[in-house]
C-alpha cells in the first residue's frame, strides 16, 4: 500500500560514504541526458515496468544520490540490485556513459555501507558468523571425507 | 496528497500500479530539459476505462494530472510542476490492430515507434515520422508534441498520419475525433488540436493511423560547401527542382569537425555538408530524381560531393549526420538541444548568426548546428556545465538571443518539433500575440475547466507558465 512519503535528501558527509560513485562517476551522472535509448529493451525494465528499475532510471538513482535529493531506502535496494548488468544500456548511450560500471560503484557503496537486499543480507550474515555462505559449522568442514 | 486519494487510486488500477517511494517520484521529475518537478504519486493505468476513473478522481479533487510516455521531452513538456498525479502510459502499450487492406493501424499511447515499425516491417509498410529518439519515443508522446523527423520533408509529421484518436476528458468523459476514411470533414479537426496539446487538453487512450509502403530503393548524395550562403544556395536550388526529397540535412563546421572526431572519418575542411536522399518504389524515378537534385545543388558550386552508389556508401554518408548528436553529447556535462524554424531562405544567415552567439556570452557555451535543412528546422545543440550557475546563466541568455536576435525577427518559429514545454513559454506571446495566447487559454478552459491537465505548462499560458527550479 503506498503512503505519502517524505522527500529527504543527504548530507554532504553522508554524499561523501558513497566514494566509489562522487569520485568517479559523478560528472557521469550529470551528462545523463535523460533520452531513453537505454530504456526500451532494458531486461529489468521489460520485467518490472518502473522507471527506477530501468537503465535510465538506475542512473538518475545515482544522480540523485550525488545531489543529495535521494538517501537509500528498500526501494533503491531493489531498483538497483536488480539490474543484471547485462550491458545493454552501455551499447546504447548516445552520451557514451559507463553505464554498467556507474551501476556498480552505486552498488558497492550501497553495500559497502550495509545497505544489501535481502539475499544479500544472508549471505553477509553468514559469512560473518560461519566464515562461509551457506551457514554451515566451519567444524564439519572436513566431515564429508570421514563419510568415504 | 490526502491518503484516501491514494487508496482510491489504489481501488482503480491496484496496489502494484501506484507509486509513491520517493525514487520513483525523483526519476520521474525530469524529462531530457533543464527542469525539475516532484509528482505526488505515479500510476500506472492499463485501460482507458481506468484513465477514465483517474481523470474523473482528479477532477473531482482538482488533483494536476501530468501525462508521461518515455519522457524525451526536450522541453519540460511532462514535467510534474505543480505536485499532482504522473499518468505513466507503459502498460498502454498495445498494437491493437492492423487493417492491411486500409493501410490502418491502432494502438495505445504507450507503444514505441521503433517497436511499431519493426511490426509493420514484414509486411512491407512503415510509419513515417522518424524522432532521433525513435526508439525510445511513444507514440503517445509523438501526438503531444507533434514529433517530425529528418522524413518529414516529404512524408510530414505525426498529425499527418493519425487519421482518429480516443481521447479522455478531464471529468472522465471518453471522446473520439476524426475517422475512419481518409476524408472527413465532420469536425473542427480536433485530431489536429490534440496533436501538439502537450497533454494539456486530456490523455490520448487510442490512436488510428495511416501507415505507408516503406520505399525500396534509396539513393543518397552528398554535397561539402566553403561558404554557408552556397549551401543555402543548395538548398533552395534543391527545393524548387521539383523534386521532394525524402531528406535534405544540413550539418555546420563545428557538428561536422565533432562529428568527423567521434566517427574517425577524414572530412574535408568546410564550412557546411548537405545531405540530400531520394526514395521510392521504382527505381528508375528514384534515380532521376537524386539526378535532377544532383545537378540542382551543384549550381550552388560545393567544393566536394560524393553520389553514395551502394548501401555501404549510403551508411557512410549517413554516419556523420548520425553522429552529431552523440558526439557533441560526449563533449560537455550538459547537451540541450533547440529546435528552431526559419524560412529556407533564411538558413545560411540564420546560421551564421548562431555561430556568433558563444561570444556574445563569453564562451561559457558552445554550439553545434545541425538540422533538417528542407523545412528550416535547426537543432542548435547547446554544451555547457549546469552546475556552474554561471554557465546556466550563460546558455539562458543564448536561447534568448536565438529566440530574439535570430529566429523570431526572420519570420521563424520558436519550436518546429520538439514542444513549447516549460522551456519556450516566455517567447510564445512574441511569435504569436497576447491575443492568440487568450485564445488558447479559451480552448484549454473549454475542455479542462478546473485546469487539471498539464497545468501551466507553455502553451496556454505563454509567459504566465510556471518555471520550477533546476
Ligand atoms: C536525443 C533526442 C532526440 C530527439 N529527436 C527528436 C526528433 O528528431 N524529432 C522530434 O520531433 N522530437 C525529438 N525528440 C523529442 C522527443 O523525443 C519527442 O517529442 C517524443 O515524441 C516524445 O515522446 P515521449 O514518449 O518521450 O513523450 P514524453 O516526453 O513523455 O511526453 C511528451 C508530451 O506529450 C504528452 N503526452 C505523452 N503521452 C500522452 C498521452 N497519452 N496523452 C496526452 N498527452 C501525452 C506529455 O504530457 C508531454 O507534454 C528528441 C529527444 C531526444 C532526447
Ligand atoms: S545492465 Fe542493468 S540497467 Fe543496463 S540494460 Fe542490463 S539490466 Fe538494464
Ligand atoms: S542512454 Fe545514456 S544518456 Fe540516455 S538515458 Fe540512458 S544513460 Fe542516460
Amino acid at each position: 500500500m503506498s503512503e505519502v512519503k517524505e522527500f529527504k535528501g543527504l548530507s554532504k558527509e553522508e554524499i561523501k560514504k558513497f566514494e566509489f560513485l562522487s569520485d568517479k562517476y559523478a560528472d557521469d551522472t550529470f551528462k545523463c541526458i535523460r533520452c531513453s535509448y537505454c530504456q526500451a529493451k532494458c531486461p529489468s525494465w521489460e520485467e518490472f515496468g518502473w522507471v527506477s528499475h530501468s537503465a535510465r532510471g538506475r542512473i538518475q538513482t545515482a544522480r540523485g544520490i550525488v545531489e543529495g535529493k535521494l538517501r537509500p531506502s528498500e526501494y533503491m535496494l531493489r531498483a538497483v540490485f536488480t539490474c543484471n548488468m547485462c550491458d545493454y544500456c552501455l551499447l546504447k548511450c548516445p552520451a557514451g556513459l559507463p553505464t554498467t560500471d556507474i551501476i556498480r560503484a552505486l552498488k558497492h557503496d550501497l553495500a559497502k555501507q550495509g545497505y544489501y537486499v535481502g539475499v544479500h543480507k544472508k549471505l553477509v550474515e553468514r559469512i560473518q558468523k560461519y566464515g562461509n555462505p551457506y551457514g554451515e559449522d566451519p567444524a564439519k568442514r572436513a566431515d564429508w571425507m570421514k563419510e568415504e | 496528497m490526502r491518503e484516501e486519494i491514494l487508496r482510491e487510486l489504489e481501488k482503480i488500477v491496484g496496489e502494484d500500479d501506484v507509486s509513491t517511494d520517493p525514487v520513483e517520484i525523483y526519476v520521474h521529475s525530469r524529462d531530457s530539459a533543464l527542469f525539475q518537478g516532484f509528482a505526488d504519486v505515479i500510476v500506472r493505468p492499463e485501460s482507458t476505462e481506468e484513465v477514465s476513473q483517474i481523470l474523473k478522481l482528479a477532477n473531482d479533487y482538482k488533483i494536476p494530472v501530468y501525462p508521461r510516455g518515455s519522457g524525451t521531452s526536450i522541453c519540460g513538456g511532462p514535467i510534474p510542476v505543480l505536485g499532482g498525479i504522473v499518468l505513466a502510459m507503459y502498460k498502454m502499450n498495445r498494437i491493437i490492430e492492423f487493417d492491411r487492406e486500409n493501410l490502418m493501424v491502432t494502438v495505445e499511447p504507450g507503444v514505441i515507434c521503433d517497436d511499431l515499425n519493426e511490426f509493420l516491417a514484414p509486411y512491407g509498410y512503415f510509419f513515417p515520422p522518424d524522432p532521433g529518439s525513435s526508439n525510445a519515443a511513444t507514440i503517445g508522446g509523438m501526438v503531444g508534441h507533434n514529433a517530425g523527423g529528418m522524413l518529414a520533408l516529404k512524408y510530414g509529421t505525426t498529425k499527418d498520419w493519425i487519421q482518429w484518436l480516443e481521447v479522455v476528458l478531464p471529468g472522465g468523459k471518453v471522446i473520439r475525433t476524426g475517422s475512419n476514411t481518409l476524408k472527413s470533414v465532420s469536425d473542427y479537426d480536433l485530431t489536429k488540436l490534440f496533436c501538439a496539446s502537450e497533454g494539456t487538453l486530456g490523455v490520448v487512450t487510442k490512436i488510428g493511423m495511416r501507415v505507408a509502403p516503406k520505399p525500396k530503393y534509396y539513393r543518397t548524395v552528398l554535397f561539402y560547401f566553403d561558404d554557408l550562403r552556397k549551401a543555402g544556395n543548395a538548398i533552395v536550388n534543391v527545393r524548387s527542382s521539383g523534386v521532394v526529397p525524402a531528406a535534405l540535412e544540413i550539418i555546420d563546421r563545428i557538428s561536422m569537425k565533432t562529428a568527423g572526431e567521434y566517427t574517425g572519418m577524414d572530412l574535408p575542411e568546410a564550412e557546411a555538408m548537405l545531405i540530400v536522399q531520394t526514395d521510392g518504389l521504382v527505381e528508375e524515378q528514384v534515380q532521376r530524381e537524386i539526378e535532377i537534385c544532383f545537378e540542382a545543388a551543384k549550381k550552388a558550386e560545393p567544393i566536394e560531393w560524393m553520389m553514395a552508389e551502394t548501401e555501404e556508401e549510403r551508411n557512410k554518408a549517413w554516419a556523420i549526420r548520425k553522429a552529431c548528436f552523440p558526439a557533441l553529447a560526449r563533449k560537455a556535462i550538459t547537451t540541450i538541444i533547440e529546435d528552431m524554424c526559419v524560412p529556407i531562405t533564411k538558413i545560411p544567415d540564420a546560421l551564421v548568426e548562431i555561430q556568433k552567439i558563444p561570444e556574445r556570452v563569453n564562451n561559457l557555451v558552445s554550439i553545434g548546428t545541425y538540422g533538417h535543412a528542407g523545412d528550416g528546422n535547426l537543432h542548435p545543440t547547446f554544451l555547457f556545465d549546469e552546475r556552474d550557475p554561471e554557465e546556466r546563466e550563460a546558455f539562458f541568455k543564448a536561447t534568448k538571443i536565438l529566440y530574439d536576435e535570430v529566429v523570431l525577427p526572420r519570420g521563424g518559429s520558436i519550436t518546429g518539433e520538439h514542444g513549447i514545454g516549460i522551456a519556450r513559454s516566455k517567447y510564445i506571446p512574441k511569435q504569436l500575440g497576447k491575443e492568440t495566447i487568450e485564445l488558447m487559454k479559451g480552448i484549454k478552459k473549454v475542455f479542462d475547466p478546473n485546469n487539471i491537465m498539464n497545468p501551466m505548462k507553455g502553451k496556454p499560458y505563454g509567459d504566465e507558465a510556471i518555471i520550477p527550479e533546476i
